[in-house]
């Protein structure tokens, strides 16, 4: 079966471990991990993921500037992007509609199977495009 | 020349002559006082005789006199009472009582009954005559303005009273928003705080949520005790982000996006969110919403957050199953709904004969001791268990609503539970 690359940016190095270990659970992705935000352009022209999990609030460049970057790249623009953050409180309405400028945010902490269900809508999304 | 040659030789036609109304039935009387007032000399005074007291009573009200000369034993009307009665409409006319008896009391008695002088029939030569009616105007006009100043000193006794009352009210408004101010200077530090905790707290908890739910997938099915264990941990961590959710949303920004919206849709929708709750407490829900209800400027987003505030106490006082009731309506205010909502002394949009959209929600639940009840709105008051919520709840809740100039007003209902209205202006 063949499996998605996913690349995790994100400062929380524990956080990050327990995601990968989870996707890689699944079955169904193959993870890397960025803790480092300064390096996640770098990272992701090696990793070259299908799929973006990306902090908004990092220390050495905000989520914001990397997916900006991201988009700017030609290779990678059209690679979808799922931001998450601990800055929004997570039983505010509507959080299931919560998007920036078209890339889905999920408030942290989330559970695992919405972690994986956004996932997997925003790559099927990408395969129907 | 002034008054005060009245009775003098040398009064020239120039003086005003006095309106005398003599009330007098007998006619030798009458008679013999215009003799005497003749002797003067010159024609100060203009006569004009009744022979009863209600004649009397009819011409003053009609004409007027500088004075009245009553005779105190009438066809109609016998001794002080005649006096009496005659004060009660002449109230600016002096009153000289004449009196066929040589006796002080009776005119002594008669001043105390309101008259301004007295003469004794047949005693009086001209001159006396005029002095006294003339001092019987000038008494009457001292005591109307004693009366004056007096009626003058009560109504700015009554000002000063009104414009003490009104520095009172002032005095307590500005005490009451000192407190305010001052509750809202440490709520938003307290706001602040949270906010930037929240993120620090929140990172921890999704690693331990995270690793929570890995971990359930691999004890599931081997071992009753730790996936219960697990379960547990993991709603420890949720309630964890409840709390701290709840220390976020206090803090939010006040800002609103409001756009035209429907009441029905956004109570719908927060029922939607939080039916779960009410199905796993086995809660029933009653709908009654009003279908044409007006269109309403609203933030709906946070309005649904009111709602699902309201609908968590609910669900936290019927823990054993009970009902739930919701419903909206449109309304004219009336006078007791307009004092309840403290309309109408500061703030006439809730003043009655108001029109105004309510959503209002019914608990069979514990519902609120009742000194607790003007506590339910401070910030971190909560009823509930230790821990199981922070109690900003409904201080959130009132935030929001108050922003759109709503209300928001929690009562015991008279027979069960908790009886919560909130109330829009259309």
């Amino acid at each position: 079966m063949p499996t998605n690359r996913i690349l995790i940016i994100d400062n929380e190095v524990a956080f990050t471990e327990v995601v990968k270990l989870t996707l890689e659970a699944s079955g169904r992705y193959e993870a890397h991990v960025e803790n480092d935000a300064s390096r996640a352009m770098a990272t992701a022209h090696a990793f070259k993921p299908e799929l973006i999990l990306l902090d908004m609030v990092m220390t050495g460049g905000g989520g914001g500037a990397v997916a900006a970057q991201i988009k700017s790249e030609p290779e990678l623009k059209h690679v979808p992007i799922v931001f998450m953050t601990a800055m929004v409180a997570r039983n505010e309405p509507n959080r299931g509609e919560r998007n920036i400028a078209g890339h889905p945010l999920l408030a942290k902490p989330m559970r695992a199977s919405e972690l994986l269900g956004c996932i997997e809508r925003q790559l099927a999304r990408r395969d129907t495009r | 020349m002034s008054e005060g040659t009245i009775g003098m030789t040398t009064t020239s036609d120039q003086t005003p002559r006095m309106k005398i109304l003599l009330v007098e039935d007998n006619a030798d009387d009458a008679d013999l006082l215009r003799r005497t007032l003749d002797d003067v000399g010159s024609p100060l005074f203009d006569l004009t005789q009744v022979e009863r007291l209600e004649q009397a009573l009819t011409r003053i009200r009609t004409e007027k006199f500088d004075a009245i000369l009553l005779d105190l034993s009438l066809p109609d009307s016998q001794g002080l009472e005649t006096v009496a009665k005659m004060t009660v409409d002449a109230l600016s006319v002096p009153i000289v009582v004449l009196t066929g008896l040589d006796d002080e009391r009776v005119g002594l008695a008669a001043i105390r009954k309101g008259a301004q002088d007295y003469l004794v029939k047949g005693r009086a030569d001209g001159n006396l005559v005029s002095r006294v009616i003339r001092h019987a105007r000038e008494r009457k006009w001292s005591e109307q303005r004693l009366k004056d100043a007096i009626r003058e000193l009560a109504k700015s006794r009554q000002e000063l009273l009104g414009t003490l009352a009104e520095l009172n009210e002032s005095h307590a408004q500005l005490k009451v928003t000192q407190l305010e101010l001052v509750e809202a200077a440490k709520m938003e530090s307290v706001g602040r705080l949270a906010a930037g905790i929240a993120h620090e707290v929140k990172n921890p908890l999704a690693t331990l949520v995270m690793g929570l739910d890995y971990l359930q997938a691999h004890v599931s099915g081997t071992n009753g005790t730790l996936t219960q264990l697990v379960k547990n941990m993991t709603d420890a961590a949720m309630r964890a982000d409840t709390i701290i959710s709840q220390l976020q949303q206090f803090s939010m920004p006040e800002a609103l996006e409001v756009k035209v919206a429907d009441l029905n849709t956004i109570t719908s929708q927060a029922l939607s969110l939080v039916r779960h709750e009410f199905n796993k407490h086995g809660i029933q829900v009653n709908q009654e919403f009003q279908s044409d209800l007006p269109q309403l400027w609203l933030d709906a987003n946070k309005i649904e957050q009111v709602f699902i505030n309201v609908f968590m106490n609910a669900i936290e006082s019927m823990k054993n199953a009970g009902t739930f009731t919701v419903r909206t309506y449109t309304k004219q205010l009336d006078e007791s709904d307009a004092s309840r909502l403290g309309g109408g002394r500061a703030d006439a949009r809730f003043g009655a004969g108001g029109h105004v959209v309510v959503a209002e929600m019914e608990d069979t639940g514990t519902g609120i001791p009742e000194d607790k009840l003007e506590k339910i709105f401070d910030p971190f008051f909560t009823t509930a268990e230790m821990g199981r919520t922070v109690g900003l709840g409904l201080t959130v809740a009132k935030k929001i609503v108050e922003l759109h100039e709503g209300r928001i007003k929690v009562d015991n209902r008279e027979t069960q539970g908790v009886r919560v209205t909130i109330v829009f202006k259309t």
